[in-house]
């Protein structure tokens, strides 16, 4: 059977018309019957999942939790205690963390239960889920192709409805892009908005945890209990998220979508332009006006991307040197111990640390670095000048739909455009989401909003009225019906 | 620099303690510099009026203030983060590692 929707299991768990057990049994029945085909989960933590079920079942105050029952995936990169965490790496393959990630004491608190850890690419580099050292996973709207990454196993348990719910992780549009790819809704936060508290640093002044759904309400019941100050991570917001569910229904009558007309000119594809264009029209029907602006600093959002992401990957992945966690290279010499265990990385997380040393080393620090640092700070003026004259700021959320597995794993640069629409947000702290907004060629096409610094509010609530007016939501894909 | 020799990768990689494969030297030689060419792109843009300083997301998302009273907060015990090491000395509480020094 599909799951239903996180909504739906609450309301049946917490009226006891089905049991957190029967509902985590389906997502596991569901998840080995899939994933033989998809490979979404790296780790299915079946019983103790169960376990947890059953103490669920047993609790008196079980009914006041927002996801009491809901079983939800969490991408590889995010740590639970007691539950293998790979981050899709052989440099942490059988590494079992001794704390859970904020994000996970949160969803376990609000009753959710985690099945397993999905498969990503090798410490989130990467936009096709190729660049795992556990074999990618497929797009289950065409299974010879990729579901976008790096949060692509994430993307394909939801999309398959093996969860109702799961955790992915951004840098660069790793949670909207596999969103997009694979006709589900997802959500980059606010840099600060959510604990990166357990989450494996890959670039830590663009790294977010994001929530990924079938249906914007629960997209938002999911931020709803992910969102919040920890005093564990020091750019967390120490202000109280808002109550998203509060403003899901006011409509956007008045609201004034921008979009950048000339950002858009070149490179996207025919079928991606008419399924945007179209969802714009959707819009306008509801009361929105749509407006043309000016991002001028947009294109050079990938490049400025790639400098700032490689330095800071290169300076957080020094820690794997087989000290103190995951395997240990065997060899005489401490150095030699560094290099044998540093060969267990693959081939594009080596290729970024490479480049990462390059920039940041003498003499080309200021050029790459400081730069990029510069252009970024150039390019958030942009966004804060665009919002003075509008509510949010509409683009397709990748400029393709899903592309051949291998089309692009050994043509870095091609796999980087993948990221064209949706660096900017990170780089510029600001939340996007993603959502469904029409099919090319029978492949899922997503809309990208992005939003003023902590307005997520306004990205929902203009994503549930589009979504009262559309039905790509429920579009299920052929290998999951 | 646009173009990387075998020799550049060679260095490049013992700086970032990287052991490379004969292939992946080959490769990288070839893919570095068009991965910097399109890094390079950043040249291009006028730095007039950019904030002179490195910009950093939470100064420039405001509400947002880091600071909180210095107070003690529980953290892993010595036990358990040893653990997660392949190889450590649970008796005197130490990772162990290779010899660093010869004699």
């Amino acid at each position: 059977m599909t799951l239903p929707d996180a909504h739906e299991i609450r309301r049946a768990v917490s009226t006891r018309a089905l049991s957190a057990v029967e509902l985590c049994r389906a997502s596991l029945e569901r998840i080995s019957a899939l994933n033989p085909a998809l490979n979404a989960f790296i780790t299915v933590a079946a019983d103790r999942a169960l376990e947890r079920a059953v103490r669920l079942d047993a609790s008196a105050d079980r009914p006041a939790l927002p996801l009491l029952g809901v079983p939800i995936a969490v991408k590889d990169n995010i740590c639970t205690r007691g539950i293998r965490t790979t981050a899709g790496s052989r440099v942490l393959d059988g590494y079992e963390p001794p704390y859970d990630a904020a994000v996970i004491e949160r969803l376990e608190n609000a009753g959710a239960i985690v099945v397993g850890k999905t498969n990503c690419d090798e410490f989130a580099m990467g936009s096709s889920t190729e660049h795992s050292a556990f074999g990618p996973s497929r797009n289950p709207w065409s299974p010879d192709r990729t579901p976008g990454g790096s949060s692509g196993g994430s993307a394909v348990a939801v999309a398959t409805r093996m969860t109702p719910l799961a955790l992915g992780s951004e840098t660069g549009g790793s949670v909207r892009q596999p969103a997009a790819l694979c006709g589900v809704s997802g959500l980059k936060p606010t840099y600060g908005r959510i604990s990166r508290y357990g989450l494996i640093a890959f670039s830590s002044s663009m790294d977010q945890v994001g929530p990924f759904a079938t249906n914007i309400a629960d997209l938002a019941a999911l931020l709803q209990v992910l969102a919040g100050p920890d005093h564990r991570d020091s750019t967390c917001l120490t202000e109280a998220p808002p109550d998203y569910a509060a403003t899901l229904d006011d409509g956007i009558t008045g609201l004034r979508v921008g979009v950048p007309r000339d950002f858009l000119s070149d490179g996207v594809d025919p079928g991606v332009r008419d399924a945007f264009d179209v969802s714009l029209e959707v819009l306008r029907a509801a009361g929105a006006s749509i407006l043309d602006i000016d991002l001028p600093h947009a294109r050079y959002a990938t490049p400025t991307y790639a400098i700032v992401a490689m330095a800071e990957a290169s300076s957080n992945l020094g820690r794997y040197d087989g000290v103190r966690f995951g395997p240990r290279g065997d060899a005489d010499t401490l150095n030699g111990m560094y290099l044998r265990t540093r060969a267990l990385f693959g081939r594009e997380v080596k290729r970024r640390l490479m480049l990462g040393t390059y920039v940041l080393s003498g003499g080309y620090y200021d050029a790459y670095y400081v730069r990029a640092q510069r252009v970024r700070a150039l390019l958030r003026q942009d966004y804060d000048r665009a919002f003075e004259a509008v509510d949010v700021i509409a683009t397709p959320t990748s400029p393709t739909t899903a592309f051949p597995l291998g089309a692009r794993i050994e043509d870095p640069l091609q796999m980087y455009l993948a990221d064209i629409f949706t660096t900017s947000a990170n780089l510029s702290g600001l939340p996007a989401l993603s959502v469904p907004c029409g099919f090319a060629d029978a492949l899922p096409v997503g809309l990208q909003l992005t939003g003023r610094a902590w307005d997520e509010a306004m990205l929902l609530r203009v994503g549930a009225e589009y979504e009262r007016r559309t039905a790509w939501h429920l579009q299920l894909p052929p290998t999951a019906v | 620099m646009s173009a990387f020799t075998v020799d550049d990768v060679r260095r490049l990689a013992a700086l970032a303690r990287l052991e490379l494969t004969p292939d992946e030297t080959d490769a990288f030689a070839r893919q570095l510099g068009d991965v910097l060419a399109f890094a390079t792109e950043v040249e291009r843009v006028d730095l007039t009026a950019a904030t002179p300083a490195n910009t950093v997301p939470g100064a420039m998302l405001e509400p947002q203030s880091a600071w909180r009273e210095d107070t003690l907060q529980p953290s892993l015990d010595q036990t358990t983060v040893l653990a997660a090491s392949a190889d450590a000395d649970r008796a005197t509480g130490v990772f162990t590692v290779p010899r660093v020094l010869n004699g």
